[in-house]
């Protein structure tokens, strides 16, 4: 079988994702996130005879090497070199959309152009596509992802343009730039690089630091003179050489979408429920309560709903405990499997209704657009602390799950912005740290608006996190400076699919039920073993290893109130992940049920949250501290990071118990 | 005159941003570039959200203040 590789490209928020889902019938995500799809996504599909393979690339408004995921999608098509460039536009919006098109031209990659969403456009635009075609030199094909048009046919564009010849689409600069591309071109046509020529000479008008980069590394420091004195002389032309070329690019643009497009109806008509949702949760007094009451009624759906599911899982397993130890009656192995599996990841898997609920709603807000206005809405705040309005959304994101937050940092450009909002995301109360939170405030704050305690927990994280950043702004030379400038789009309003939202959350609970059955199980597994050994031991007592670990620890967590050994022990293999706490505790005592009557007489009200509050502030997890490394390349940075958290974890409890017991 | 000082609901016309030199490459490829036509939808005297060929953005008070506009008659 033949088979041929097409890479799919589009700005963020253009559906793209969903089009990969219609093509491969993979299940991914559809999201509004700018940049959600950090990671190199794959599939395939079959047309014909012939296989072909499609790479989902990250979302991006052009191809200069500014941002991390823009250097991804152009190193990706000029040195993979794909058979076909798809390239996804939202009809809704095609002039910022066809800019990313005309420089994937213009960087010599045969296309395809979408015109994706055109159900969006229906009796408000009329897009002539033959002439789009004409005009763009390019085959284009209209669908929508959602409404499950042009799908076919899209798969039949794609399978016939593998076998066309590229045309190649001709930007005029006018006369001077011109002048000087053609210069630059005939020192560069010798040269062993991976660019089309003209790209590379346009790029290095515009000073593209990777093609700089590249011309160093062949030792060709020559051209870039050569180059400089280009700019220089035709910036006493132009005042600003970058702005004309931009310009010129976005002029052809609009005079290919006038000719081509006709508008039904003005543009004001198509925006107006977007604006008028837009002044109410964007406003400068109830932006921000708008932001709390959502998060609080988010919170409270959590407790509540998920507290409903959980009691019959918890009986469930209960019922399945007692079950079999009818028919187990080795007793090292009723040991292991009531005490360790159902003891320990019974305990963990309790939550799943928890937390998936909790990323229903979350999912839900990112979806339907809200999660940009709350970076909009927070943009001042965060100015004040040091961050751009962009660093809100990894902080939002570590709601879910700090590792994939911190991944989503790559859409901030500015280097030191982007450090200092890894540093602090740790501090961002994860899903993987509620078990612990429904657990304690179930046991001893029942009566007491646990919803609010649980709340507090999560605002208490905020405020680390923010003085925290405050804080390494003021004090740690390598992350001074100035606050990189806000843009950041905000997508229209629109009701995602029961499905997509089902899929998105169900995707991130997924992850949840692999560490339960991976990590957290291992984590419980070394637990039971080290609480039944040395042989003879009676399980979990002060006698065995798991009892001497705790006993050597537990006088450090005395002065935070928490100072029995079984939570030094829950702390110390909460590392493998946060849900392991939970889990310890459980193979510890031998079950939920048991927690609640055995903790309260270890514990106060008070020991048992600030024990939270180490929770939430204590080392990250392995899979955070992990991304975190990736992420800065940088054990220095993960060190401190590790050490950071763990002195604030233990300051923060030891404050708040010995404030506390003053009351 | 700079951004920050436009009004909503008037539409406007990017005369030039202020800065120059490339530093601002991001922005005017997203479309912000001399000669484009944009709306103010919303002035928070602080962030600013601009709608320009039909997309919406919102913009931090430091780039806004160094766009400059002018009404369109």
């Amino acid at each position: 079988m033949k088979s041929f590789t097409i890479a799919l490209i589009g700005n963020p928020n253009v559906g793209k994702s969903a089009i990969f889902n219609e093509l491969t019938g993979a299940n991914a995500h559809v999201g509004n996130w700018p940049g959600v799809t950090v990671e190199k996504k794959e599939g395939k599909f079959t047309y014909l005879d012939t296989e072909i393979n499609v790479v989902d690339l990250p979302g991006i408004y052009s191809l200069s090497a500014d941002s991390i995921d823009e250097r991804i999608a152009r190193d990706y098509i000029v040195k993979q070199k794909p058979d076909l460039v798809v390239c996804i536009v939202d009809s809704t919006n095609l002039v910022r959309n066809l800019y990313l098109f005309v420089l994937l031209k213009e960087l010599g990659a045969k296309t395809l152009l979408v015109l994706n969403m055109i159900d969006l456009i229906e009796n408000k635009l009329e897009i002539d596509d033959v002439k789009l075609s004409q005009s763009l030199k390019t085959r284009v094909i209209k669908t929508s992802a959602t409404k499950k048009i042009g799908i076919g046919n899209l798969k039949e564009a794609i399978f016939d343009e593998l076998h066309h010849a590229n045309e190649e689409l001709f930007i005029d600069y006018g006369s001077d730039i011109e002048r000087s591309i053609e210069k630059i071109k005939n020192l560069l046509a010798n040269l062993d690089l991976p660019y089309n020529k003209r790209f590379a000479a346009i790029k290095l008008l515009e000073q593209d630091p990777v093609i700089i980069e590249e011309l160093k590394k062949l030792q060709k420091d020559s051209i870039i003179e050569n180059a400089l004195l280009e700019i220089n002389s035709l910036e006493k032309i132009y005042t600003d050489l970058q702005t004309e070329i931009i310009e010129k690019r976005y002029a052809l643009i609009e005079g290919i979408v006038k000719n081509t497009t006709k508008h039904l109806v003005s543009i004001e008509d198509r925006l107006t429920l977007s604006d008028k949702i837009d002044k109410v949760v964007t406003n400068r007094y109830l932006g921000i309560p708008i932001f709390a009451i959502a998060m609080l009624i988010v919170f409270e759906a959590t407790f509540k709903l998920g507290g409903f599911f959980a009691d019959y899982i918890e009986q469930f397993f209960g019922w399945f405990g007692g079950t079999i130890a009818q028919y187990i009656h080795n007793p090292i192995l009723q040991s292991f499997v009531n005490d360790g599996l159902i003891g320990g990841v019974g305990t963990v898997i309790v939550f799943l209704p928890n937390i998936l609920i909790l990323f229903l709603f979350l999912s839900f807000l990112e979806d339907v657009g809200y999660m940009a206005r709350a970076a909009f809405v927070m943009d001042k705040l965060m100015h004040s602390i040091g961050l751009p309005g962009r660093a809100f959304i990894p902080l939002i994101l570590g709601f879910g799950c700090n590792v994939p937050a911190i991944m989503a940092t790559r859409t901030i450009a500015d280097e030191k912005d982007r450090l200092l909002t890894i540093l602090i995301n740790p501090f961002i109360s994860c899903t993987a740290r509620l078990p612990i939170y429904v657990l304690l405030t179930g046991i001893f704050f029942k009566d007491k608006h646990p919803a609010l305690i649980i709340f507090s927990l999560y605002a208490l994280g905020i405020i680390v996190a923010i003085l925290s950043a405050k804080l390494f702004r003021s004090t740690i030379p390598k992350l001074k400076g100035k606050v990189s400038f806000l843009i950041m789009e905000l997508p229209i309003y629109r009701l995602p699919t029961l499905k997509a939202v089902l899929l998105h959350s169900w995707e991130r609970t997924r992850e949840f039920l692999k560490k339960a059955g991976t990590i957290i199980l291992f984590g419980v597994i070394l637990v039971w073993l080290l609480s039944s050994l040395p042989f003879g031991v009676k399980y979990a007592s002060e006698q065995s290893y798991v009892g001497v670990l705790g006993k050597f620890f537990a006088p450090i967590l005395s002065p935070t109130g928490f100072g029995f050994w079984q939570a030094a022990v829950a702390l110390i293999f909460g590392l493998l992940a946060k849900e392991t706490v939970v889990g310890t505790m459980g193979t510890l005592f031998g079950g939920e049920d048991k927690l609640s009557s055995a903790l309260p007489q270890l514990m106060s009200p008070l020991s048992a949250y600030a024990f939270m509050v180490m929770s939430l502030l204590y080392i990250p997890c392995l899979a955070t501290i992990g991304v975190i490394y990736r992420e800065t390349n940088s054990l220095k940075w993960t060190a401190f990071s590790v050490f950071y958290s763990l002195i604030v974890g233990w300051l923060s409890a030891f404050l708040i118990y010995q404030i506390g017991s003053i009351f | 005159m700079s951004l920050i000082l436009a009004d909503e609901n008037i539409e406007y016309e990017i005369v030039r941003i202020n800065g120059g030199h490339g530093s601002f490459s991001k922005f005017l490829e997203m479309g912000l570039v001399p000669g484009a036509k944009l709306t103010v939808v919303y002035n928070a005297k602080g962030p600013i959200i601009i709608s320009i060929n039909g997309s919406k953005y919102a913009l931090g008070k430091g780039l806004a203040s160094k766009i400059i506009v002018r009404e369109v008659a």
